[in-house]
């Protein structure tokens, strides 16, 4: 009997399909969201991303097309692809620039990298209609006021975190005293300059005094 | 615990049964001819909610056995597939996908509602232009020698009443080289599995099919037909009699569904 279920190598494990599949489903909900990234995907007809990730060890090939699709492994070749760890590949994957981050990364690239780029910029600029996509369950009215809810919840919790940001340093130090002002720490660096540069000066008189000094004796 | 102990009996029978003219449905004994015509009305009764019943069965699991044989099927742009038995065209539609308007995937299923399902299915989905559809017996294959690169039969193999023709039927319209996949359902490894897979099987799917498409006996069949279909090592003989090399299966689920890989030489 020949069971290829002794040779690792040879199978996707279970776990590994599962993912692989929840992701293509997910993306598949996400992209019906936004009728322009499927007609930019579209015209990425056919050609295949291969992230090849260690640590945990995880293949990943994505078709794309208007749906894209996730296998372990295309038998055709691919156009791109990316070797690297997990965590790395994760920080490549929520990179603002992902062509800019590539360098300082660990990750190997090889292939066509303009297929990445294009990726990348098709993610970055979709614009999906979340609230389209409540409203099929709850109703347009709903979806509208749960929407305008989130979108004045995320102007309030910006406009706040900015106003914390600014004020946090004054009441630390001038409310709470647990820090000196900003100007206090400057001028004092500034002194601490002025005493270093004086005691050098210092101790280089002394050393040419000292070795006058010991010349005329 | 009568149909628990009757379920672990024929268990034991695990072999290949069709003979001269009698075969089994289930753990009836039937006439060959007989067998085809009930298979028939159970597919006919079901295909309405087929989808949603392997759902509820397999708690959404047969979606990954099947994802798990599409990952096994190194299928590449421009071949041919055939997928047998494919009722309502899980498999079809990803391998039609994969090998794009150049490749070209034949959905064929002995039962007529069952491919009117899929098609419709499939059309709904945008899959078309590079899938046809065709009502034909694994037996005897309608189609020429050496003409797929990829044969498939996934929960299918079990209602052949004569699966030693329809291996050899596969064989022959295979290319050389061109792999065959059996998804089914096999027999677990371990006993408590098998005794737990038992209760579900006997008593939890004939009540959902009773409550979802109120028709009991069609599911009582499913369970019945499942112990009377050939274990993974008994399959794996019948594959290599046929003709197949490089064979092997892999289990998934502790046994409950085995998949079986046959290359054509």
């Amino acid at each position: 009997m020949t069971d290829p279920s002794t040779d690792p190598s040879n199978n996707p494990s279970m776990i590994n399909v599962t993912l692989r599949m929840a992701l293509e489903q997910a993306v598949e909900r996400v992209i019906r969201l936004d009728p322009v990234v499927a007609s930019r995907l579209q015209a990425l007809d056919g050609q295949i991303l291969h992230i090849c990730a260690s640590l945990p060890a995880f293949t990943l090939s994505v078709r794309f097309g208007e749906k894209p699709m996730f296998l372990a492994q295309y038998e055709d070749e691919p156009d791109c692809t990316l070797t690297g760890s997990s965590t790395e590949l994760l920080r490549l994957a929520l990179a603002k620039d992902p062509m800019a981050f590539l360098p300082q990364s660990d990750i190997i690239l090889s292939g066509n990298s303009e297929l990445l780029n294009t990726a990348a910029a098709i993610v970055r600029e979709a614009d999906f209609d979340w609230e389209g996509c409540i409203a099929q369950y709850t109703g347009g009215i709903v979806a509208h006021a749960l929407g305008s809810v989130v979108r004045h919840g995320h102007k309030a919790a910006s406009k706040t975190t900015a106003t914390i940001l600014t004020n946090l340093p004054e009441f630390i130090q001038e409310e709470l005293q647990l820090l000196p002002a900003t100007g206090e720490v400057e001028a004092f660096m500034d002194d601490l300059d002025q005493l270093r540069l004086a005691t050098d000066r210092l101790q280089a008189r002394v050393k040419k005094l000292t070795r006058n000094d010991s010349g005329s004796n | 615990m009568s149909a628990l102990k009757s379920a672990s009996d024929h268990g034991k029978q695990m072999s290949e049964q069709h003979s001269g003219d009698k075969t089994h449905f289930g753990y009836k004994t039937v006439d060959s001819k007989e067998k085809e015509k009930l298979v028939a009305s159970v597919f006919h009764s079901v295909a309405g909610r087929y989808d949603l019943m392997n759902d509820l069965m397999s708690m959404g699991i047969h979606r990954v056995w099947k994802r798990f044989t599409l990952e096994m099927s190194a299928v590449r742009r421009g071949q041919k597939v055939l997928d047998i038995a494919g009722g309502t065209g899980d498999l079809a539609m990803k391998f039609a996908q994969i090998v794009g308007a150049e490749g070209r995937v034949v959905l064929a299923d002995i039962n007529d509602s069952m491919l009117h399902m899929g098609r419709d299915k499939l059309t709904d989905h945008g899959i078309i232009g590079n899938i046809d559809y065709v009502q034909a017996n694994a037996e005897c294959l309608p189609f020429a020698d050496n003409t797929f690169d990829l044969v498939t039969i996934s929960f299918g193999l079990r209602n052949v009443t004569d699966k030693d023709a329809a291996l050899r039927s596969m064989l022959r319209v295979l290319r050389p080289g061109g792999r065959l996949l059996i998804l089914e359902f096999s027999k677990p490894k371990h006993l408590i599995t098998s005794k737990v897979y038992d209760a579900y099987s006997f008593s939890a799917l004939p009540l959902m099919g009773k409550l979802v498409t109120n028709d009991s006996e069609s599911y009582r069949y499913l369970a019945e037909s499942i112990r009377m279909h050939p274990d993974q090592d008994t399959l794996e003989g019948m594959m290599k009699n046929a003709g197949f090399v490089n064979t092997g299966y892999h289990n998934m689920s502790d046994g409950v569904v085995a998949l079986h890989k046959g290359i054509k030489p």
